[in-house]
């Protein structure tokens, strides 16, 4: 069939998230193994409504001086068992970004081979530190990462805690209001972590509602042990 | 046999339509999850379905989608398709309230073109506004409406819209989408478009006409069924075609067609809804 302003190939829906996490050595101890303890929950939570495992992919990034994929996008009912991260050494935003695009790049043209129509890609970005690279190099990445003529840019909601720096992760989910966080003024990071990870799950579990009733939307989750950084709407 | 609900499976079925439908704590016949009617005039036969998209089925909620036709004088023809912003909160009663509106606006007026279209959707904007007051962007809404006039020539329909339920020329198997853009879309996007205008950016209405050509229907879809169709040109395209191909001749029921408005189809769960028209 070759109608007009109808497509020509067989495609299903697909909402991609990409957890982005900071493992330098400023996250060793308790908060990293908390991060491990609750990989899993996302897993079984997001599987426990059929509505929702159906439509989003979910893939784990790393970054300290390097960046890395720990889990590919994948369907989350195909994955066995969560991988679990490790800490590593120092905090480069520029390794995240730069290869949060290029992972973003080949899996949406693998997904395009493999029948997948995207809805915009999610990154949830979590750091407890400031950047270690040079604010330029890490800032030329995050213009890569966020490029608009980028057609598959994705939209990112930044969370922070310990030393981030609230300024950073606004400029990280670019300045747009509602999509960054910071742990309250004394939180500890064994109370903020696993709050953290379940609204994670809660953002995933909103957001694809909201696309697979047909409002795509990236919905941030409702977290008491941090604030939204406020930012300036005009801009 | 699977406890849920779900119509023909088109494509890769969906998981979600195996789990049982909780009963909702309040159901009125007004916010049917299944509504399906239809009849015929000298000049036209309508068929309409719509549906609950499954995920709204699960979590208890109502369809947002809502339609409706009007046959003011035997010649003419209104059908209306409006589509209720989920995320939005009441956007299921803002589509209640804009094909209401409508509806009762094009029963009433003298002309039948281009200028009563676009009036149309102003009232209806105008409504929902009105409802809504200074919470109006929660009654957001989609609306499509499609004026049809039966002529020696063939019928001729005069079409506008806001947002992104749209329309559809069917001739046997082929669909002709009205309003470009669907299919071309790399990414799948948030609704740019909706009623009341102004409540947001890049409210942009968009206008289309065309002369049906002989044996040909106009199909008005709200997303839950346009995106799976353009995504489904194997499955969802032909199949919903052969569906159709009943309606002229009276053999396609308004409860097959809502039957098949339930299709199963992975990544599918919008509310639905289709609302057809043959010119005799």
């Amino acid at each position: 069939m070759a109608s007009r302003y109808l497509g020509t190939e067989e495609r299903y829906a697909v909402f991609p998230f990409y957890l982005c996490l900071d493992v330098s050595q400023s996250m060793a101890g308790e908060p990293i193994a908390q991060v491990n303890a609750e990989l899993p929950q996302i897993r079984s939570s997001v599987g426990q409504d059929p509505a929702v495992a159906e439509v989003i992919r979910f893939g784990v990034v790393t970054f300290s001086e390097g960046a890395r994929t720990v889990l590919p996008l994948v369907d989350l009912a195909l994955v066995e068992s969560m991988p679990t991260v490790e800490v590593e050494g120092r905090t480069s935003y520029s390794a995240a970004f730069d290869h949060l695009r290029r992972v973003i790049e080949a899996d949406y043209h693998a997904g395009r081979l493999a029948g997948e129509r995207w809805y915009r890609p999610a990154v949830l970005f979590v750091s407890d530190g400031r950047p270690t690279d040079p604010e330029e190099r890490w800032l030329q990445a995050h213009r890569r990462l966020t490029d608009p003529a980028w057609r598959r840019h994705p939209n990112i909601l930044a969370f922070g805690f310990g030393e981030a720096v609230p300024e950073i992760l606004a400029t990280v989910a670019e300045n747009k209001p509602n999509r960054a966080y910071v742990a309250a003024e004394g939180a500890a990071p064994s109370a903020v972590v696993p709050e953290l990870m379940a609204g994670l799950v809660q953002s995933i579990v909103s957001s694809s509602a909201s696309a697979y009733t047909g409002s795509p939307q990236l919905v941030p989750p409702q977290l008491p042990n941090m604030q939204p950084i406020p930012v300036d709407e005009l801009e | 046999m699977s406890p849920g609900w779900a119509g023909p499976v088109w494509g890769e079925p969906s998981a979600a339509t195996e789990a049982p439908v909780p009963l909702r704590r309040r159901a009125v016949a007004s916010e049917a999850c299944y509504r399906a009617d239809g009849g015929q005039s000298a000049e036209f036969v309508v068929l309409a379905a719509s549906v609950a998209g499954v995920a709204h089925r699960l979590s208890g909620r109502r369809c947002e989608d809502a339609y409706a036709w009007a046959l003011p004088r035997p010649g003419r023809l209104a059908l209306i398709v409006a589509d209720g912003v989920s995320t939005a909160g009441r956007g299921g009663e803002g589509a209640d309230i804009a094909v209401s509106a409508a509806w009762e606006h094009l029963l009433a007026v003298e002309g039948w073109g281009e200028m009563e279209c676009l009036a149309a959707l102003r009232v209806a904007s105008d409504a929902v506004s009105a409802a809504g007051c200074a919470s109006a962007s929660e009654l957001s809404t989609t609306f499509v409406v499609a004026l049809v006039s039966a002529s020696e020539a063939g019928a001729e329909v005069r079409l506008a819209r806001v947002g992104d339920s749209s329309a559809f020329i069917l001739v046997k198997d082929r669909w002709d989408e009205l309003f470009p853009g669907g299919a071309e879309d790399e990414l799948r996007g948030s609704v740019v478009g909706v009623l009341p205008l102004g409540s947001r950016g890049g409210d942009a209405v968009e206008t289309a006409s065309v002369l049906l050509p002989a044996g040909a229907a106009l199909v008005l879809l709200s997303d839950g069924v346009a995106d799976p169709l353009r995504d489904g040109p194997g499955t969802v395209a032909p199949a919903l075609a052969e569906v159709l191909s009943g309606g002229p001749s009276g053999a396609l029921t308004p409860l097959a067609l809502a039957d098949a408005a339930d299709f199963s189809r992975r990544g599918c769960q919008d509310d639905r809804t289709i609302l057809a028209v043959w010119p005799r």
